[in-house]
């Protein structure tokens, strides 16, 4: 029975084309914009360094590393280079003052603060006075040393044992952030679009699946009366459908990844068996998405949609579609958004697999993942218990 | 064992504050060709949907086939079959493959369920379209579809509502044909419209409702017996004065005459001749008309004796 159910529900999946079309059109048309906007930048045998002025006061030398040492986030940056080995930065340490001045006459094209909080911890500003590739830049380095840092005092915080083994992969704290790890494998910093993008392409496909599992429902579609009188189990029946909606979406997802990587040549930084079983979890994590929402007691689909929509939006832009440095925003005001924003969750685990390649890390990501999307569909399960509908 | 398939005993919906079903009972015994007639929103589509356990209800026991109908009761939903009111197929998938999935989903044996879908598509006429998208059927044709989709996996209850609205007279009289073949086949059927015409033709059993609530049942000629109507005296006539259609009122057996768009309905209650009563004093008042002919009553004189309107709407 949930066989038919699911080559029927693959056969109406296929020719509902523009489910199909949206997902793929959406990565592809937005994938080569990106590529567009950013190989110009990268891909630039003669990029400049940018004039860039540093301002840390005091605030360093009351930053200790695990052997005392202070912190030498000047150094660190001064190390940054682009993929040709040409310097990233031209750094000037500076006063708060004097970099105000540099600013304001157009010697510098940003203005990176360095303070620290109220635990002591590092805390990253970077301040612009117009838009460019340089200030893209500096938001990005700016945006990857705050997240790195974060996550070091989490683990520092929460996982204090690790930390040693940490220290112990990386050699010191410096090489973490150190350039070459800014986007692990893949140096190039705008990568972490093409992962957002990736999760968006991925959470795009909840709306395949709230289609496909509305029309299961009497109060909004009438083939849904049907499907609620057969003498299957109603669960049987949603989640075969559901998987005829993944494996099609998966498809989908696949192609999106094959088309950045293999045609654009956008480099994830991940060897190409684990960005497929990254791409696999998050399609399965916005097609459970969309199977909760479909579950939520509104009686009309627009409804539903706009919903999920909005969760899909919203997530890209707290991830940090939109604006890189975001997700270290978030980090750092409302972590918990950051792992229940299935955005963010799909971002972060094709970053720590550039970041860390496979391994514990990795690990973490694939089963955290896996668990968000049983909580979904758990979730949506429960909404889904109804058993009667109380209007049609 | 009983011969009860449907019992519905003191059944109540409300939509907010609205009352769509007050009170109603119904029961409907193995072998009949059930009719639920009534106006546009008597609450038939309610009716059907709370035996069949979609809709949730406020009050009320309902039982099919001797046993209370709960949504998991699949052992009881196997044995139903189900034609909507609004047609409700899978525009992706072609007629033969829409009958296919969903007699599928009731009969387990492959070669037995092709043969069901065979069965059905001969059965409904639809032999010619099996490769059609239902967006490339006609109105009559896509009515025939979703009785196939029903009915395919043959089942011993069917519930049909409103299955030749807006259905040319071609595919209505097949479809009605077909409903009766299913019944002759051994099926209970339960069919839901506000066409008369059509309950007087194929129903065994008949209930009335209106508002929610059985107005009468019986049998077509039970019903008519109910009310006092026996006879309706029609005369179409180019003019007629006033004062004549009191006088006509006057006359024996005659309880209600009604002028409307040159057409005059006499209402008679008992008596014989009445027509030739008629005749009689348009001669002797001189008064020249086109046509008369005499009516028994209909299922709507009955609904409009018994609730004081139409049963059906203007339009139709
Ligand atoms: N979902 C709903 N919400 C509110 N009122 C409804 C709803 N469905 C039906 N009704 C009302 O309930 C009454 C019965 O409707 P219905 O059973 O569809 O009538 P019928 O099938 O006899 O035309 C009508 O007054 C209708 O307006
Ligand atoms: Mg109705």
């Amino acid at each position: 029975m949930a066989g038919r159910i699911f080559v029927t529900h693959l056969k109406l999946a296929l020719r509902e084309k523009h489910a199909l079309f949206w997902t793929l059109a959406f990565g592809m048309i937005l994938g080569t914009l990106f590529y567009v906007a950013f190989h110009g930048i990268y891909s630039q045998e003669s990029l400049d360094s940018i004039p860039t002025a540093l301002v840390t006061g005091d605030a360093l030398e009351s930053m200790k590393d695990g052997e005392g040492n202070a912190v030498d986030i000047e150094g660190m940056l001064k190390e940054l280079t682009y993929d040709n080995g040409k310097k990233m930065l031209e750094l000037k340490t500076v006063s708060e003052s004097e970099a105000e001045e540099l600013l304001a006459n157009g010697d510098v094209d940003g203005v990176i603060s360095v303070t620290l909080d109220e635990q002591n911890a590092p805390k990253f500003s970077l301040e612009i006075k117009e838009n460019g590739i340089g200030q893209s830049v500096l938001t990005v380095v700016v945006g990857e040393y705050q997240a790195s840092f974060d996550y070091l005092r989490y683990l520092y915080e929460n996982h204090p044992d690790r930390l040693a083994d940490y220290f112990a992969r990386n050699d010191q704290v410096i090489d973490y952030v150190e350039a070459k790890n800014i986007g692990g494998n893949n140096k190039d910093p705008y990568v972490a679009y093409f992962y957002n993008l990736m999760a968006m392409v991925c959470l795009f496909c909840s709306l395949q699946s709230l289609a496909a599992m509305c029309r299961n429902q009497a109060d909004i579609d009438d083939v849904g009366k049907r499907t609620n009188l057969v003498p299957v189990n109603k669960m049987v029946y949603e989640l075969s459908a559901l998987a005829a909606v993944y494996v099609i979406q998966f498809v989908a997802t696949s192609l999106v990844l094959c088309y950045l990587n293999f045609v654009l040549g956008v480099d994830f930084g991940g060897e190409l068996p684990w960005l497929f079983l990254m791409t696999a979890l998050g399609t399965l994590l916005g097609v459970s998405l969309g199977f909760m929402v479909a579950h939520i007691g509104a009686k009309s689909y627009d409804k539903k949609e706009t919903i999920l929509t909005v969760i899909t939006l919203l997530g890209g832009f707290f991830a940090g579609l939109f604006y890189h440095g975001m997700k270290a925003v978030m980090e750092e005001n409302c972590p918990i958004v950051n792992r229940i924003n299935p955005s963010a969750v799909i971002t972060d685990s094709f970053y720590s697999l550039n970041m860390f390649g496979p391994g514990d890390r990795v690990t973490r990501s694939v089963i955290y993942m896996l668990a968000l999307a049983a909580v979904f569909i758990a979730i949506g399960s429960l909404l889904g218990r109804r058993q009667r509908y109380a209007s049609l | 064992m009983s011969d009860t398939v449907v019992k519905i005993t003191n059944l109540v919906k409300r939509y907010k504050e609205l009352v769509a079903l007050d009170n109603f009972n119904l029961e409907i015994k193995k072998g009949e060709v059930f009719g639920l007639l009534g106006p546009n929103g008597s609450g038939k589509s309610t009716t059907m949907n709370c035996v069949l356990s979609l809709l949730a209800y406020d009050e009320g026991e309902i039982e099919v086939f001797g046993e209370r109908m709960e949504p998991s009761r699949y052992d009881l939903k196997k044995r139903i079959g189900v034609v909507p009111q609004n047609v409700a197929v899978f525009d992706e998938l072609t007629v033969q493959e829409n009958i296919d999935y969903f007699c599928g989903l009731y009969i387990k044996d492959k070669e037995t369920k092709s043969k069901y879908v065979e069965d059905a598509i001969e059965f409904v006429g639809l032999s010619d379209f099996r490769k059609f998208k239902p967006r490339k059927l006609s109105g009559g044709l896509l009515r025939r579809l979703n009785i196939a989709c029903g009915i395919a996996h043959k089942p011993e209850l069917i519930f049909f509502d409103e299955p030749t609205v807006a259905v040319d007279p071609q595919s209505r009289n097949k479809i009605l044909e077909n409903i009766t073949e299913l019944n002759k086949q051994g099926a209970t059927i339960v069919y839901t419209t506000h066409y008369m015409e059509e309950v007087e033709q194929i129903c065994t059993n008949i209930l009335i409702m209106d508002r929610g609530k059985s107005v009468a049942s019986g049998t077509s000629e039970e019903l008519k017996k109910m009310i006092k109507n026996t006879e309706n005296v029609v005369v179409d006539i180019k003019r007629l004065p006033a004062e004549k259609i009191e006088e006509l009122k006057k006359l024996s057996h005659v309880y209600e005459v009604s002028y409307v768009s040159d057409r005059l309905t006499i209402k008679c209650a008992g008596g014989r001749h009445n027509i030739s009563h008629v005749i009689a004093f348009f001669e002797k008042e001189n008064i020249e008309y086109d046509r008369i002919y005499s009516e028994l009553p209909t299922l709507n004189d009955v609904f409009l004796e018994i609730t004081g309107k139409e049963l059906r709407d203007k339009e139709d």
